[in-house]
């Protein structure tokens, strides 16, 4: 399309072949990003679903940004907060007991079921691990630590001191050590799962 | 770092790094969900406005000027006939479900409702690997066989005289007030209902379109909404991305109306004046002259 994107890159242009570019290049990061903040099952499909629906509503917005992820970050919390809030008025939806792994990702990858189950053991692990941190605590850790975004980064998607992101990392990073110590001396299968996954 | 995660925990992380990866599946099933929320975002936008111009009361008389187009026939008819209370949009929507909107925008828009009927152009543009739903025409009021395809508005005045702001290419060819001329008109199911369409006429034109409606839709609501500078921002973006646009008239009006409520009557006057001379048998015509301007 010729026209939309010439007039793209004059201006902002809120067309859904500029929206999809976007959808496939951060889809990815979104969907994890959502999993690793805590959501389960049919919320993950609700809160990205709200999240590219906010995207497409403030694409024009987008354009003033150096970071794509970001500016997606400082949407996708804004979407969480925001289902946390609907769920503690709902209680009695979703936000019932932790459910099981959810092995889908795992399939894809042509294990074997032996290595399968021990991936999705640590998986377990991490999630449960990142629900011991708190909020604040947890999104600098998951966007610095799984996706690799600079404390620079972090500290302008939450709209936050440079200085108090660092240290928040800090604190998690310790945090995080002892939780994995602490859960691996009580469990000896999944240290050894663990150590499995650090010999590869 | 002296402070980085120890090595244990790194190796933890680096080992399911991509564990929480969406399949395939997931990036389909949630696309098409956003899809479908876009469209029918659109869609419920529009009924709104229909909803609203209906009440007043003005498409409640003979439908004449929505002889325009044959798909302008079954949202005029279906708003003045069903009072209103289930705009076409809104069946062409529910009627698709989400399941099958994967491949679909709907698009209509109101160009304005003046004491004459309501002029409106219905647009679809879907891809072509789209299973076609089948209930949604059914759910529709049954529309009589269209008028011939010249609009009798077309007769009486030009309304392609020039704006202050159209240039001569226009990315979409089509004005509101002459949408189908140019074109043979479709057939009456396609116009119908947004599950049997007509492919759109070409890539560009539908995208910039689509991008028209969001800049005028989210101008009307910023002037509901009481932020006049806000829809004269989206207005002055409209004019300087599509200044031969399809919705460049119905964007003219909204700045008359956007100025009225700055509280600029001198710059409402002079921009109605203009519309005036440029549209005059614009569907906008009327409410334009009696906006906070009286001629």
């Amino acid at each position: 399309m010729p026209a939309g994107h010439d007039a793209a890159r004059l201006a902002p242009v809120r067309t859904w072949a500029d929206f999809d570019a976007l959808y496939r290049e951060h889809f990815r990061f979104v969907w994890r990003t959502v999993r690793r903040l805590g959501l389960q099952g049919a919320a993950i499909d609700d809160v990205v679903q709200e999240v590219f629906v906010v995207v497409h509503r403030r694409l024009d917005t987008f354009e003033e940004r150096a970071s794509a992820k970001t500016w997606l970050y400082g949407i996708v919390r804004r979407v969480v907060a925001d289902h946390r809030r609907t769920l503690r008025r709902k209680p009695d939806r979703g936000a019932g007991a932790p459910q099981g792994p959810e092995l889908d990702t795992m399939a894809a990858e042509g294990q074997g079921p032996e290595a399968c189950a021990e991936q999705s053991e640590r998986v377990r692990l991490l999630h449960r691990l990142l629900g011991e941190l708190d909020e604040d605590k947890r999104e600098v850790f998951v966007l610095s630590e799984l996706e690799g975004l600079t404390l620079a980064e972090i500290a302008q998607a939450l709209d936050a001191n440079l200085n108090t992101i660092a240290s928040r990392l800090r604190a998690a990073r310790r945090e995080f050590e002892e939780a994995l110590d602490r859960a691996t001396r009580a469990d000896e299968a999944l240290a050894s799962a663990i150590e499995e996954g650090r010999a590869r | 770092m002296n402070d980085a995660l120890n090595s244990r925990a790194g190796a933890f992380l680096r080992s399911v790094q991509d564990a929480d990866d969406p399949t395939r599946e997931d990036f389909e099933r949630v696309r098409a969900g956003v899809k479908a929320r876009l469209a029918a975002g659109v869609a419920a936008g529009v009924a709104t406005l229909l909803t609203a111009k209906a009440a007043t009361g003005a498409a409640a008389t003979t439908t004449t000027a929505a002889a325009t187009t044959v798909a302008a026939t079954g949202a005029a008819i279906g708003v003045a006939t069903a009072s209103a209370t289930v705009p076409p949009a809104a069946i062409a929507t529910t009627g698709v479900g989400a399941a099958l909107l994967t491949k679909l925008v709907a698009v209509v828009i109101v160009t304005g409702a003046v004491a004459g009927g309501v002029t409106a152009v219905v647009r679809h543009e879907r891809a072509a690997n789209v299973s076609p739903p089948s209930t949604s025409v059914a759910a529709l009021p049954a529309v009589p066989k269209p008028p011939p395809p010249r609009p009798p508005t077309l007769a009486q005045s030009p309304p392609l005289a020039p704006s202050p702001a159209q240039t001569p290419s226009p990315p979409l060819a089509q004005s509101p007030t002459l949408p189908l001329a140019p074109s043979p008109p479709p057939a009456l199911a396609t116009a119908t209902a947004a599950a049997t369409t007509t492919p759109p006429a070409s890539p560009p034109s539908s995208s910039s379109l689509d991008a028209e409606i969001s800049l005028l839709r989210d101008a009307r609501s910023a002037l509901q909404g009481g932020n006049p500078s806000r829809a004269l921002q989206l207005l002055d973006a409209h004019d300087r991305l599509y200044p031969a646009g399809a919705l460049a008239e119905d964007c003219a009006a909204e700045r008359v109306y956007a100025y009225c409520a700055m509280g600029d009557p001198t710059q409402a006057r002079a921009l109605a004046e203009r519309f005036l001379a440029a549209h005059p048998a614009s569907p906008h015509a009327a409410s334009v002259r009696t906006s906070c301007v009286t001629f």
